[in-house]
């Protein structure tokens, strides 16, 4: 192994367990100040190191020639997590209710971010999920696998139902429609008391999967994991099966096929001449990321054991959204990362809970005005060896900015 | 039979209300071809800003005949309104005027998320309902069963009136008839020398004046506002300009009374029907929209929908 | 430059190992409770129902204050106050109670104004085998009946407070005025809460002789209550009850009188708050009752000295009824860890068997299902913009005619 390569695995481990480390530290520092000091320090950093060619050249150029290495380094740094964080069985439950996120905001990213589909009732269809596996639970006693699974075909069949009538409506009647259906959905759950109604759904059953219950704490090597590890672990499979789904999706001709319906970024005439139906495409990448949704709020129900309507609001729609708005539309990286943030920052911030809602709608409005791109822009596919795109070449929706 | 004619009184008024708030959409959406999602918080502001107005006058200056401080109320929380939603047009709207719609959308519903958590988080005790001065007479009257209040038909009659007004000022006003030009084809009016700058701040003024307007009379009413009065009202006043079809102020007007209409009937009529009344209506727009794309009045002209 | 690298390597690898040491096994030290003691407490601190979570919160810290500064002799441990909001929202009620059940350095908790929240944490406290004492919430199911030691209750039930409630309505107004409400409209909110109070007040009424004429239910957050009101209108109603909380109980009471609806309005303990009526008005207030457990502090045999204590504190809220229940919660939690130390299994053990003869709230036992068997309930009545005890209105003692009365005598 040549000295260079073992420089390059070096700086990949340095920066990875750096950026983890003051990740760790911010989540477990309760005193806010100490917080905020040392996400400032983190931010500095990496402004200092962007503004510094050689250094960030020599750090991309490591991550990418080393890819493989630095994926199962983060999938190693993943699995430890829970024994790091095992005096806090809080931030555990977390961080799995981040990976749930992640599982949404996926979804909608195929919605939003690849076919331009503006869904504004995710929430709904997060609803239906949990719903669906919570009613099945409590009334039938089905087994939890088996309701994440019914939960997430419900919530596909309620969404090519209310889709089909829209496949001709464009971007704001859809908003208005998905808007109103989420309204209208909650509205429905509040009043229903075949679904619990106000009150929702108490007393789902943990998770559990063949008589393993998840209330059970996990010893390994000496160690004793808190029992939220359990969910953190199924849901990091399932985030990592979803996640990989995603990303080959995004790199086939799948992923272009929905790139080129996208009102915003593709032309839906030019795709139609090229023998797109655009209809049939739209609708597939409705249902599979409803597909996502109703599978997290399936997870959710099981791991919460309840499930209300206050849960599933127009409100909560807004915010799965925005986690692709933020993090970059079209971006597998840039949405894992604004959901995580998401989840992560109101629950840091509790004491300013008070103000953590108008600054999220500030933080939107701004990043929609000045930085359209989002966190981690979505880059261009390169399909030539060799030919990576430049920044020049970064997408954005409405254009270049 | 009363509680029928009943229920139409109190549709009525809530439809004027509505109907208030659909024009603000169908304004900004006929003349913009923008959806204008924190319109239902400038009603909410414009409530606030009345109330603060009321208080001040009462308890600062000792004001006490009602009809002087409506008065004051109505027209200084329209001109604050007025000039809050002017300085929202330049600060949020100006820079994406040439974006997709979608994106003006997104950052409408943004910025109308911090100005309701705004008002949450730094108005006294913002998170509980605030109590609002009954200012209108009390005075009621029985006609054959039917219950007419003096506040019902102040509201009816003064919403008619506003919404009276902004359809002379559209069709026979100057400016008016700049931002028809506007709403049919923004380039060739501004080549005809139409300050499009000028016609997207009118549009701002004309609809926060409705809007804080449709606020009082939804405190003088309820006699309670809260932050999140907006976030329903948003909906309602967006879902009845579509289903009137958006860029019609008749259509919106039409939208506003059969949305309200609509709701009370299921309430009344539907035992057990209160709780669904807002999905009823919402189910009517869903079929509208299904149906009739462009609205009843078919009003969209095809350039909107591409 | 191979062995300056190299160098430079060996460092960054001996930090980066060293760092990773710290942080798998040094961030986990074993917990030693020692010294300082977590109590939490759960309400509504902001929302519709803020008034009443805040003056329980503070009440709460009164009680864990006074421990610390040995106002009750001297203590074996420190006593640490973690406060949670729960909104009023069973969603965030879970999240809240799932963060102070799951860390194991809180020994116990005093939970929850709002039923509807204390029936969705129920599982979480079960769950994590963590000591929940209920201060406020008075659906029955919470601890009728039992599902375990861990979930007790000191203030009473709906049963109860609407047993009282119904005697009232058709007894004791006979008594006073010689004539009783025979017809009921109920009204209610659609959560159990609601429905709860509603079913056990109807049961209550109708064995008594009164007659229910229509049942409905509003949503949480409804605004516009002209559908329902018009209807009960219709049926013409001696009393209109209402089975809910405060912010729709408000806004029933004054759309009532916009609709020309002059029948009684009579509520439950979700309205015994100084928040109905300043949002209601205190003229349109006027004549209006409610109930509530225990009695106010002057009836109480430690009332008043709670409340003093309570004004000395310069807390910015008014205790509000339940504050005090609050208070002796928090007392009878930091009572048992004394007895057994922090042990979460004993203390809730001990909880779940109290039986006070003196307490500021008066006697205080807990039956076979961890339920306060509290004695008393008393009537409110809105007179001049305050709650006063039935018993000590002026229209008890018939200086004043109250509004019902006078409507039914009107429509006669």
């Amino acid at each position: 192994m040549s000295s260079h390569t073992l420089k390059e695995l070096l700086l990949v481990v340095c920066c990875l367990v750096i950026s983890w480390a003051l990740f760790i530290a911010v989540l477990l520092i309760t005193n806010l100040f100490l917080v905020f000091a040392v996400i400032l320090v983190a931010g500095l950093v990496i402004y200092g190191f962007s503004r510094w060619e050689r250094g960030k050249a020599s750090i991309v150029q490591a991550f990418q020639r080393q890819s493989r290495f630095a994926q199962v380094s983060m999938i190693v740094i993943f699995l430890c997590l829970p024994f790091i964080l095992r005096s806090s069985p809080y931030w555990i439950l977390i961080l799995t209710l981040a990976i749930l996120w992640i599982i949404v905001a996926l979804g909608i990213n195929i919605q939003f971010g690849s076919a331009g589909i503006i869904n504004l009732g995710a929430a709904a269809f997060y609803g239906v999920g949990a719903y669906t596996a919570g009613m099945f639970a409590t009334r039938l006693g089905t087994p939890p696998l088996l309701n994440l699974l019914l939960g997430a075909v419900m919530s596909t069949i309620v969404g090519s139902l209310l889709f089909i009538p829209l496949l001709k409506t464009k971007s704001h009647y859809l908003a208005l429609v998905t808007i109103a259906f989420v309204m209208a959905f909650h509205n429905l759950l509040n009043n229903a008391e075949w679904l619990g109604g106000a009150q929702g759904i108490v007393g789902i059953p943990l998770m559990s999967v063949a008589g393993y219950s998840f209330t059970q704490e996990i010893k390994i090597w000496g160690l004793k994991l808190p029992s939220q590890a359990n969910f953190y672990y199924l849901a990091l499979l399932l985030g990592g099966l979803l996640g990989a789904a995603s990303w080959r999706l995004w790199n086939s001709w799948v992923g272009l096929t929905w790139n080129s319906i996208n009102e915003g970024t593709g032309d839906e005439l030019s795709a139609k001449c090229m023998g797109v139906t655009a209809g049939r495409w739209s609708m597939i990448a409705f249902t599979i990321g409803n597909f996502y949704i109703g599978l997290a709020g399936a997870f959710y129900s099981h791991m919460t054991t309840f499930i209300s309507p206050p849960d599933i609001t127009f409100y909560q729609s807004l915010l799965f959204l925005s986690a692709v708005i933020l993090g970059g539309v079209d971006s597998i990286p840039g949405v894992c990362l604004a959901a995580v943030l998401l989840v992560i920052l109101p629950e840091k911030l509790r004491a300013f809970q008070q103000y953590w809602v108008m600054f999220f709608g500030i933080i939107l409005v701004l990043m929609l005005i000045l930085r359209r791109k989002g966190l981690i822009p979505a880059r261009i596919r390169s399909y030539m060896r060799g030919i990576r795109p430049t920044s020049e070449s970064l997408k954005t929706p409405g254009g270049p900015r | 039979m009363d509680t029928i004619l009943n229920q139409i009184i109190h549709g009525l008024m809530l439809g004027v209300m509505y109907s208030l708030v659909a024009v603000g959409f169908t304004l900004f959406f006929g003349v913009l071809n923008l959806v204008q999602f924190a319109h239902g918080e400038i009603f909410m502001v414009g409530a606030f800003l009345g109330l603060i107005i009321l208080n001040l006058l009462h308890s600062f200056l000792g004001i006490d005949s009602p009809a002087i401080l409506l008065l004051i109320c109505f027209i200084g929380s329209s001109a604050l309104t007025a000039l809050f939603g002017l300085l929202f047009g330049r600060i949020t709207i100006r820079p994406i005027k040439d974006a997709p719609p979608v994106i003006a959308l997104l950052t409408t519903l943004g910025a109308g998320i911090s100005i309701r958590f705004f008002v949450m988080a730094f108005y006294p005790a913002g998170s509980q309902p605030q109590n609002f001065p009954g200012y209108l007479p009390d005075w009621q009257t029985e006609v054959h069963g039917v219950l007419l209040r003096f506040d019902s038909l102040f509201i009816l009659v003064g919403g008619i009136l506003l919404i009276l007004g902004t359809y002379l000022f559209i069709n026979k006003t100057k400016m008016g008839i700049a931002m028809r030009a506007v709403a049919q084809d923004r380039e060739t009016a501004s080549m005809m020398g139409v300050n499009i700058n000028r016609v997207i701040d009118t549009t701002f003024v004309v609809s926060g004046v409705l809007a804080a307007c449709a606020g009082i009379f939804n405190g003088l009413y309820y006699r309670q506002i809260i932050f999140d009065m907006g976030a329903i009202y948003g909906v309602i006043g967006f879902s009845a300009a579509v289903i009137g079809g958006l860029g019609s102020i008749l259509g919106a007007i039409v939208g506003g009374f059969l949305f309200a209409l609509l709701a009370s009937f299921t309430s009344a009529f539907i035992p057990g029907g209160s709780a669904y009344r807002f999905v009823t209506a919402f189910a009517f727009l869903i079929f509208v929209l299904v149906i009739m794309p462009k609205g009843i009045l078919q009003a969209s002209r095809g350039k909107r929908e591409t | 430059m191979k062995s300056m690298d190299r160098f430079v390597g060996v460092i960054l690898f001996s930090i980066i190992a060293a760092l990773g040491f710290v942080l798998i096994f040094g961030l986990n030290q074993p917990v030693c409770a020692k010294e300082k003691i977590k109590v939490s407490y759960l309400g509504p601190l902001t929302g519709g129902n803020a008034a009443m979570g805040l003056g329980g919160r503070n009440s709460f810290q009164l009680a864990i204050r006074q421990y610390n500064r040995g106002v009750f002799g001297d203590k074996k441990y420190e006593y640490e106050a973690v406060l949670e909001d729960d909104e009023c929202v069973p969603a965030t009620g879970v999240r809240v109670a799932t963060k102070v059940a799951s860390d194991p350095t809180i020994m116990g908790g005093v939970s929850h104004y709002c039923s509807m929240v204390a029936v969705a944490t129920k599982p979480i406290f079960l769950q994590n085998r963590f000591p929940s004492m209920v201060w406020g919430a008075v659906l029955p199911a919470i601890t009728i009946p039992s599902s375990g030691k861990y979930i007790t209750r000191i203030n009473g039930t709906q049963r109860e407070q609407n047993d009282f409630h119904a005697n009232w309505t058709r007894n004791t107004l006979k008594k006073a005025y010689g004539k009783a409400p025979e017809t009921y409209v109920i009204i209610h909110d659609i959560t159990d809460y609601g429905r709860g109070h509603a079913e056990y007040f109807i049961s209550s009424v109708e064995k008594l002789g009164g007659k229910i004429l229509g049942k409905m239910g509003v949503t949480i957050g409804q605004e516009d209550m002209s559908a329902e009101l018009t209807r009960a209108k219709a049926l013409k109603p001696d009393v209109i009850f209402y089975g809910g909380l405060t912010p729709e109980g408000a806004r029933l009471r004054i759309q009532m009188e916009k609709l020309g609806i002059k029948a009684g309005y009579e509520g439950t303990s979700g309205i015994l708050n100084e928040d109905f009526i300043k949002t209601v008005t205190p003229k349109v207030s006027e004549g209006c009752t409610c109930f509530g457990e225990g009695a106010p502090f002057e009836k109480l045999p430690g009332g008043k000295e709670f409340f003093s204590n309570y004004q000395k504190e310069g807390f910015k809220e008014e205790p509000q009824f339940y504050g005090i229940f609050a208070y002796m919660a928090a007392q009878l939690i930091m009572d048992a860890v004394e007895k057994v130390g922090p042990d979460r299994e004993k203390v809730a053990d001990i909880l779940f068997q109290t039986d006070r003869k003196n307490s500021p709230i008066g006697p205080i036992k807990f039956d076979k299902d961890g339920q306060n068997v509290v004695p008393a309930v008393t009537a409110y009545v809105s007179q001049d913009g305050k709650w006063m005890v039935w018993e000590d209105s002026e229209y008890a003692s018939g200086k004043r005619l109250l509004p019902t009365i006078k409507f039914m005598q009107e429509r006669r």
